[in-house]
């Protein structure tokens, strides 16, 4: 396999665009706002806090790999045209993939201690999950390393998704890919309105489904905060990353050209 | 009757033909080189094992040499090898042709000769 | 790297739907040689090269290198470029960049030889590729084709959309390139006069099958035109494999392909010469089209 060529030419291409999305995230959310209050004569009331988020970065991220995760076809088509085969592109776009997640947490993190020790002390943790599990062991490194690790889990759960939707797109023509990027969102609301719906009538019991959830997430009674059993999201969340995977590999090998 | 297939013979012959009249003409003289495989190839867009095959054919019948590593040379004496080879091509060739012609158009063997003195004089 | 292996086509079918496109093929493509792929409009051309590149699945067989298939399997498919009409490339990518990125996937490339072709060519390397005419994305594909390092090179329809000039050109640089390092090239194309001299070894698809598989010297040497009057031409072709034949008034012509009958008597009549691999292309293909729709 080529897989090495493959990756760092895959790799390079990513951060190329890792750079761009941040560059364009950061000038629409943080600069233009500001643009617009100069503009405006308002530069006095403008606070750095309302427009710069904490959780800017970690959108950034699952945004990226979201997107970036479901742009399958055109990777496909031009690794074919240049003499690779379909499992050599999966494992150096997930392996490239998997390097833009883990310097993006990194970044992340750093943003993180950045913000709560400069911008906003006084507000949340440096990881957002640490809400849910940051006291779930009794040794601080512990509660760490595990929302740090549930953290990336829980990119890398956006970012598998983003590949199984791209891998299941890339086996239609752009006609059915359009319908079904439109179609789909449309689906899944009325889905979820009729299920509101139906768990509202008290003649149809539908909370195992909120029980099922519960358990995935490791909430467990008495409800407390930041007590949450930590494995149960590492255990899930591994599972459904697995099966995502193995979902998006087995349709990525069923690429072709033309299709 | 006999088979004709002059304008569509095999590519090599053709080839082959060519460089032989070539170097008849001393177009390519007796000792130089002559156009690589893959000059010929190119020019005339013709496969390179083509070439080389009908190369070949001029190699077997000693009008060209191989030098190592250099290409193909006109054999000292070539031409005279050539003119001595279509000397006795020369009755099957022409001969035999000319003369069955003639019998179809009746012509006795006095004129065919009458004819042939006369177009030796003029030439 | 050993001595290459040659690519086995064993037994390949292919179906789009319900409908056939390739029978039962069977084609071996040896190292170091120049094959015509000739099929008319349609006979499933593209569909082989897209096979036997990975491109897209068959349908039964397989078609394999040294035993081993070449689906996603890098190490066959690293060594094979196809240039044809698909543009796979980034649509808004530079000439140049493309060059560049071949070169790293691939196991390299002659950027002399690609920077002096597209000089030749008159192709500017810092043009986007959906900025490219028809014919330079053609030109700018070939010169991959070219330059790029594998030991297989799949050209369908090379020469579709280039001018005489670019054509000349083009098979010009073919030469040269396979002079200087011999690989196998094997090029699909229904304009067989420019290409007929170079090709070592022809195949002709017709009706999903293979139906012609032979060296170009021995397709060339069984392949006649018999000319004269109606009836002496018809009493010494009877029995043969006439593959065509035109008339002139009384003036009869019978194409045919295959062994002429030796100890038959050539009537004065008739006279009897070879045809060109194009002549004989347009008869072979269109005898099997008229049995079919008899």
């Amino acid at each position: 396999m080529r897989i090495k060529a493959a990756f760092s030419y895959q790799l390079k291409n990513y951060f190329k665009s890792f750079g761009w999305v941040y560059l364009w995230s950061i000038a629409v959310v943080v600069i233009l706002p500001f643009a617009i209050s100069l503009l405006l004569g308002r530069i006095n009331i403008y606070d750095i806090n309302d427009y710069l988020p904490q959780f800017l970065p970690s959108l950034i991220l699952s945004f990226y790999l979201f997107v970036f995760g479901g742009i399958s076809y055109d990777g496909f088509k031009l690794f074919i045209q240049n003499g690779l085969g379909r499992k050599t592109y999966f494992l150096s776009k997930l392996s490239a993939l998997t390097v833009i997640l883990l310097v993006g947490e990194a970044i992340n993190v750093l943003y993180g201690l950045f913000y709560h020790h400069f911008i906003n002390p006084k507000n949340n943790p440096i990881m957002t999950f640490s809400v849910l599990y940051g006291h779930y062991f009794n040794s601080a490194a512990a509660n760490t390393v595990s929302v740090l690790i549930i953290t990336m889990l829980f990119t890398a759960c956006i970012m598998v998704t983003g590949m199984v939707i791209g891998s299941s797109l890339g086996l239609f023509n752009r006609r059915v890919q359009r319908i079904s990027i439109i179609g789909m969102p449309v689906v899944l609301f009325v889905l979820l309105a009729v299920l509101v719906m139906l768990n509202d009538q008290t003649s149809l019991k539908l909370t195992w489904i909120g029980d099922v959830l519960l358990f995935i997430v490791g909430m467990k009674q008495p409800v407390s905060t930041g007590h949450f059993v930590a494995y149960a999201p590492m255990i899930s969340g591994t599972i459904y990353i697995m099966v995502m995977l193995f979902i998006s590999y087995r349709l990525t090998l069923r690429f072709r050209v033309p299709r | 009757m006999q088979f004709d297939f002059n304008s569509t013979e095999p590519l090599y012959l053709q080839v082959a033909e060519q460089i032989e009249e070539a170097i008849f003409t001393n177009s390519f003289e007796e000792g130089t080189q002559v156009p690589s495989t893959t000059e010929v190839s190119k020019q005339f867009h013709i496969n390179p094992a083509t070439v080389l095959k009908g190369m070949n054919i001029l190699v077997s019948d000693g009008f060209l040499e191989k030098r190592r590593g250099l290409g193909m040379f006109v054999v000292t004496g070539a031409h005279a090898k050539i003119r001595e080879k279509r000397q006795t091509e020369f009755y099957e060739d022409y001969v035999v042709n000319l003369v069955k012609e003639a019998k179809k158009l009746s012509l006795p063997e006095t004129t065919i000769l009458e004819m042939i003195k006369r177009g030796y004089n003029n030439g | 790297m050993a001595k290459l292996k040659p690519i086995k086509i064993n037994h390949v079918s292919k179906y789009f739907g319900k409908q056939q496109v390739l029978d039962d093929i069977e084609l071996t493509i040896e190292p170091e040689t120049i094959y015509g792929l000739l099929g008319r409009n349609g006979a499933g051309k593209s569909t082989l090269f897209n096979i036997i590149t990975d491109r897209i699945p068959l349908s039964d067989g397989e078609v394999t290198i040294a035993g081993q298939p070449v689906t996603d399997n890098d190490a066959v498919l690293n060594r094979i470029y196809l240039m044809s009409e698909a543009n796979l490339y980034p649509s808004r990518m530079r000439v140049k960049d493309i060059f560049q990125l071949t070169a790293q996937l691939y196991q390299g490339m002659d950027m002399a030889l690609a920077q002096t072709l597209a000089e030749q060519f008159e192709l500017n390397m810092s043009t986007r590729f959906n900025k490219l005419s028809t014919g330079s994305r053609s030109i700018m594909k070939l010169i991959i084709a070219l330059a790029v390092d594998v030991d297989y090179v799949f050209l369908d329809e090379p020469t579709l959309g280039l001018d005489a000039n670019h054509r000349r050109l083009f098979y010009d640089a073919l030469l040269d390139s396979y002079a200087k390092r011999p690989r196998s090239f094997i090029i699909s194309t229904h304009l067989i006069e420019e290409a007929s001299n170079l090709i070592e070894r022809v195949w002709v698809l017709q009706n999903q099958h293979i139906i012609i598989d032979e060296s170009t010297e021995s397709v060339l040497n069984k392949g006649f035109a018999v000319t004269g009057p109606t009836a002496d031409v018809e009493a010494y072709t009877a029995g043969l494999n006439i593959i065509g034949h035109e008339a002139l008034g009384n003036l009869m012509v019978h194409y045919i392909y295959g062994e002429l009958k030796g100890d038959r008597p050539i009537p004065d009549t008739v006279s009897i010469s070879h045809i060109d691999l194009q002549r004989l292309f347009i008869y072979l293909t269109n005898q099997e089209v008229s049995t079919d729709e008899n």
